[in-house]
């Protein structure tokens, strides 16, 4: 492969938009289509056998998850820069590009030219993001750390055998369970279940545990491990 | 390239003229690019600029994408109605078979191809259309048949015999090596043929080799990797 060649992988749920990205970026110079896949499974297992140096997933199609896809190629580890192709004004999922890792962000309505300059600009380590999105992607992206913060302020709230109960009500124990493990009344888990449920300010045990996972809050105070 | 295109096919007789309306520039940038090497002569228009578009030569096909980015297709099939009366309109859809030919006789138009199925069967109904232009029966026949038993398991009703030289086919031997491998006569390998194409309701070889590996046939080991 010559030094100034970007060479490309590209996953999508459907073969004929699949097939003829590939004729068209495979017929401009500069660009070399390594293959392409309509599962997901199958893309992030083309990108690790014929590791390109870029992934192109299209994330507006049925039938497909582009930003999982993403977030599998980044998984893998490898220096492969990843594109997602999605709606125009689609800021939901220029959001979970970006959170999924990717480098770059080109709507259908760009040109295929638009996309061959893109895919060198992120092969070159740059990223790419259409200006007239730059704005909105901010300040979704500042809002989610608000959220964020918030939701970690709420946690840090809890008392020591609150944040006990809290990880055994979200492995799904009742409350009569969660006594006996912690050598506590059920009345007293009782107590403290209602307690944690007004501190995270949600309304029920299953509510509770999907701010957990949301937030990914156990992980990332060291919690809950084995 | 991975597509089987072949030549001697149908389309490249005459040039058909096929506008290509849609929003989604990348991808139907990519499909005119491609579609232009089949011997269709195809322009593409943003669904805004079809007003514009009234004084040229009307095309045999207008192929209409079914994302058209805030403009409703009612509107846009009005349009296409107006300012190219006499032109198919063929619906690109992105669902199965059974949604799209919903969609379609929904809207009224007379046919549909899904980015769903791989570009050489898009071709071949493309190709199709324009040279059956004015026989708007056809369209319906051919409607029935893609929704009929062709969908369900095209290959099931084959013999034996007839699925080996269908192999062959997809494997793309000529009849000659066909006949010479099977050890029968070249005039078998053409009867065989014809009667895989009439059982399959396919009306061409191109379409056949579509129609056979959608539905799960691929080329020997040998062939180069997809």
């Amino acid at each position: 492969m010559v030094a100034n060649t970007t060479t490309v992988v590209l996953g999508g749920g459907m073969p004929a938009v699949l097939e003829v990205l590939d004729f068209a970026l495979g017929r401009r110079p500069g660009v070399a289509i390594l293959g392409w896949d309509t599962s997901v499974q199958g893309t992030v297992d083309k990108v690790a056998a014929r590791s390109p140096d870029v992934a192109l997933v299209c994330a507006d199609l049925p039938n497909w998850d582009g930003v999982k896809a993403c977030t599998d190629i980044k998984r893998l580890g490898m220096p492969t820069r990843v594109i997602v192709v999605g709606s125009e004004g689609d800021q939901g999922t220029l959001i979970s590009a970006v959170k999924a890792g990717a480098d770059g962000y080109v709507t259908v309505a760009d040109s295929v030219d638009d996309l061959v300059g893109a895919l060198h600009q992120v092969h070159r380590g740059e990223s790419r993001i259409p200006p007239l999105m730059l704005g909105s992607l901010l300040r979704g992206l500042i809002e989610l750390r608000r959220e964020d913060d918030a939701a970690l302020e709420r946690f840090a709230s809890l008392g020591n055998r609150e944040r006990e109960v809290l990880v055994e009500l979200v492995a799904g124990l009742d409350h009569h369970t969660i006594a006996t493990k912690l050598h506590l009344s059920p009345h007293t888990v009782r107590t403290h279940t209602q307690n944690i449920l007004t501190k995270l300010g949600v309304h029920s045990r299953l509510e509770a545990a999907r701010f957990v996972f949301e937030h990914d809050l156990f992980s990332r105070f060291g919690i809950g491990d084995g | 390239m991975h597509l089987a295109r072949n030549g001697g096919g149908p389309l490249e007789a005459d040039q058909r003229r096929i506008l290509v309306v849609g929003a989604r520039t990348l991808y139907l940038q990519a499909l005119c690019e491609f579609l232009g090497t089949t011997g269709l002569s195809v322009s593409l228009l943003q669904p805004v600029q079809l007003r514009d578009s009234s004084l040229d030569p009307s095309p045999e096909v207008v192929l209409l994408d079914c994302v058209a980015a805030g403009v409703a297709l009612e509107q846009l099939i009005a349009e296409i109605g107006e300012f190219h009366k006499g032109a198919l309109i063929v619906l690109l859809t992105s669902g199965a078979a059974r949604e799209s030919s919903k969609q379609a006789a929904m809207l009224h138009v007379d046919d549909w191809v899904s980015m769903s199925l791989p570009v050489a069967e898009l071709v071949e109904v493309l190709g199709d259309r324009g040279r059956r232009a004015s026989d708007a029966r056809a369209s319906s026949s051919r409607r029935a048949a893609r929704s009929g038993p062709a969908i369900e398991s095209p290959l099931s009703s084959l013999s034996e015999r007839e699925l080996s030289v269908l192999r062959l086919v997809v494997d793309g031997h000529s009849a000659d090596e066909i006949a010479a491998t099977l050890g029968i006569s070249r005039h078998t390998v053409r009867t065989h043929l014809q009667n895989v194409m009439a059982k399959m309701l396919v009306g061409s070889r191109m379409e056949m080799v579509s129609v056979a590996r959608k539905s799960g046939m691929r080329p020997a080991p040998t062939a180069p990797p997809s």
